[in-house]
């Protein structure tokens, strides 16, 4: 179903935006989806919206938090920044994506050789 | 997800709950800015306002919903769901108001026995009278008197004077403490102003108040030279001060006259205390009076008062065991003194009379005369038991027949698509909603 794949993105995404804020400080949506945007070089097609969705689930986990403020061409919005729970939980997952990473590799290069 | 992540997220879904429109709000406006910034990027990247637009909303997906799934995380949807069933249930049983009149009354005459019948269990057969530390505090039970002696027509619960001056001089109980009906129907004639009344008194012994631990609300309970002088002060309970004084700070030294004797009012005793009668709620105590008039339970004075006559047993005894003394170790010391008070000023006991037992009951709202009273009441709680059990099984055939007839309307609920947790929620909520219009 279409939803499984969401989840595996929206995990992604979610590890994405932490890092983002984590190197870039307070951001809000239109950045982050700028940014990664930028890094993904067209990689990856991102629909803007479900940043928004990304955000509100970091959020009510106390991994982010967000407060209002002025935009560089001076709109309102809300601004986006990485918490102590948040900055733990990018330790935790940074490890795991890259234990999960290395597995992958390694399956993969078995099958090379093979 | 850890645990530690679940706190968090529910409490954010909770206080979404109440915020949940300004919530919303603010999220349109987030996303409407954000397409603005977007639609500006492409503009300068050389497109059209319109084409910029268009692509804006392309990139940035559906916005309608995106906005339902927000709300969706946002909240519990379990909430509104809920809501969703009840508002349902509320509609069909509005669609058949026979059916819904007859469920909620049926339910309501069931529960309403109930409770009604529980309420008057629990004064009687559990709570204990508002005391302090009741379990130490017990009514005084006899099984019989000597002969030639008369009594109250109460004889489990009638003691003469001379047993409750030994109780209290001889005995290792803390306290003894008496109180006396000032009729045998508990009510006398008094007057506060001129217009005569009848009120529920009791005369007691000086150490009534503080034996019980009872408080006052105003002024003081008895002293001991209360007793000794037969004083004329009366301490009337709060509801009394209420209904016939609204509640006056001034009401002390004010006159209440009881069978037109002044009496000055001295106290009012602390609120829920109504006194030691059980069925009878008391408006006011008074010191035991030496007055004829005041003869124990409003007998006549020619056969003797109940102070000097010890023929008379007519007074009611309550006893306050000490820290540490159990009630066996009381009761029995009580014995031994009563053994010997009972037969003060009266003919000795003679060879074959039987010795009478005391005993110490608990101190419950009502003194439990015997076990008859407790056992009607349990055979009635369980008649209106199986009232609400009866009435119950009415509700649910009556729910089943009419669920039986709408099979074909859940069929096509079904094949519509609706989940069958759906249809088994939404009729468990028609079921409440049926309920809670009953407790209203």
């Amino acid at each position: 179903m279409a939803t499984d794949k969401s989840e595996v993105l929206q995990g992604t995404l979610d590890l994405m935006i932490l890092k983002t804020l984590q190197a870039l400080g307070p951001l809000h949506g239109f950045g982050i989806a700028r940014r990664i945007e930028q890094l993904s070089e067209d990689v990856l097609t991102l629909n803007e919206g479900t940043v928004y969705t990304s955000l509100l689930r970091l959020q009510q986990k106390s991994w982010i938090g967000s407060e209002w403020g002025v935009s560089d061409n001076n709109r309102r919005a809300r601004f986006y920044s990485i918490t102590k729970r948040g900055l733990k939980q990018l330790t935790v997952e940074t490890e795991n994506w890259e234990r999960i990473a290395a597995v992958i590799g390694r399956v993969l290069a078995l099958e090379a050789t093979n | 997800m850890t645990m530690s992540d679940y706190a968090p997220m529910f409490l954010a879904k909770l206080k979404a709950l109440f915020v949940q429109r300004r919530d919303e709000s603010a999220f349109d406006e987030e996303i409407d800015v954000h397409l603005e910034m977007l639609t500006e990027k492409y503009e300068r990247q050389g497109l059209s306002a319109p084409e910029a637009l268009r692509a804006a909303r392309r990139q940035f997906g559906n916005t309608t919903l995106l906005k339902q799934r927000q709300r969706e995380s946002r909240t519990t949807m379990f909430f509104a769901d809920t809501w969703q069933d009840v508002r349902y249930g509320t509609r069909q049983l509005a669609k058949t108001p026979v059916f819904t009149i007859v469920c909620v009354l049926t339910l309501a005459l069931g529960v309403g026995a109930n409770t009604a019948v529980f309420s008057v269990m629990h004064a009687v057969l559990i709570k204990m009278l508002p005391v302090e530390d009741a379990s130490h505090v017990f009514y005084l039970h006899t099984t019989g008197f000597p002969k030639n002696i008369s009594q109250t027509g109460d004889p489990a619960t009638s003691f003469s004077y001379p047993i409750y001056r030994s109780l209290r001089e001889r005995s290792d109980l803390q306290e003894v403490l008496t109180f006396i009906p000032m009729s045998t129907s508990g009510k006398v004639a008094v007057r506060v102003g001129v217009a005569p009344e009848e009120a529920t008194g009791d005369m007691v012994g000086g150490n009534y108040f503080r034996g019980l631990g009872v408080g006052t609300e105003l002024g003081r309970g008895f002293t001991q030279k209360d007793e000794d002088d037969h004083a004329p002060v009366v301490v009337i309970s709060e509801s009394f001060w209420t209904t016939r004084f609204a509640r006056s700070l001034d009401v002390l030294g004010k006159t209440l006259y009881i069978k037109s004797i002044p009496f000055s009012i001295v106290g009012v005793a602390a609120k829920r205390f109504e006194g030691t009668e059980g069925k009878l709620p008391v408006d006011f105590w008074i010191p035991l009076q030496s007055r004829p008039e005041f003869n124990a339970w409003g007998a006549p004075a020619d056969e003797g008062i109940y102070l000097t006559e010890p023929r008379l047993w007519a007074m009611k005894l309550m006893v306050r065991t000490a820290p540490g003394v159990s009630r066996e170790q009381a009761q029995a010391q009580a014995q031994a003194v009563f053994e010997r008070a009972a037969y003060t000023g009266i003919a000795p006991k003679r060879a074959g009379d039987p010795t009478y037992q005391l005993s110490l009951r608990e101190a419950k709202q009502f003194d439990s005369q015997d076990g008859t009273f407790a056992r009607s009441l349990r055979i009635l709680m369980t008649m209106v038991g199986l009232v609400l059990l009866i009435a119950m099984c009415n509700v649910v055939m009556l729910l089943m027949a009419r669920n039986a007839r709408r099979q074909r309307e859940f069929s096509v609920r079904l094949a519509l698509g609706a989940g069958r947790k759906e249809i088994a929620r939404q009729l468990l909520a028609a079921g409440r909603t049926c309920r809670h219009a009953r407790s209203l």
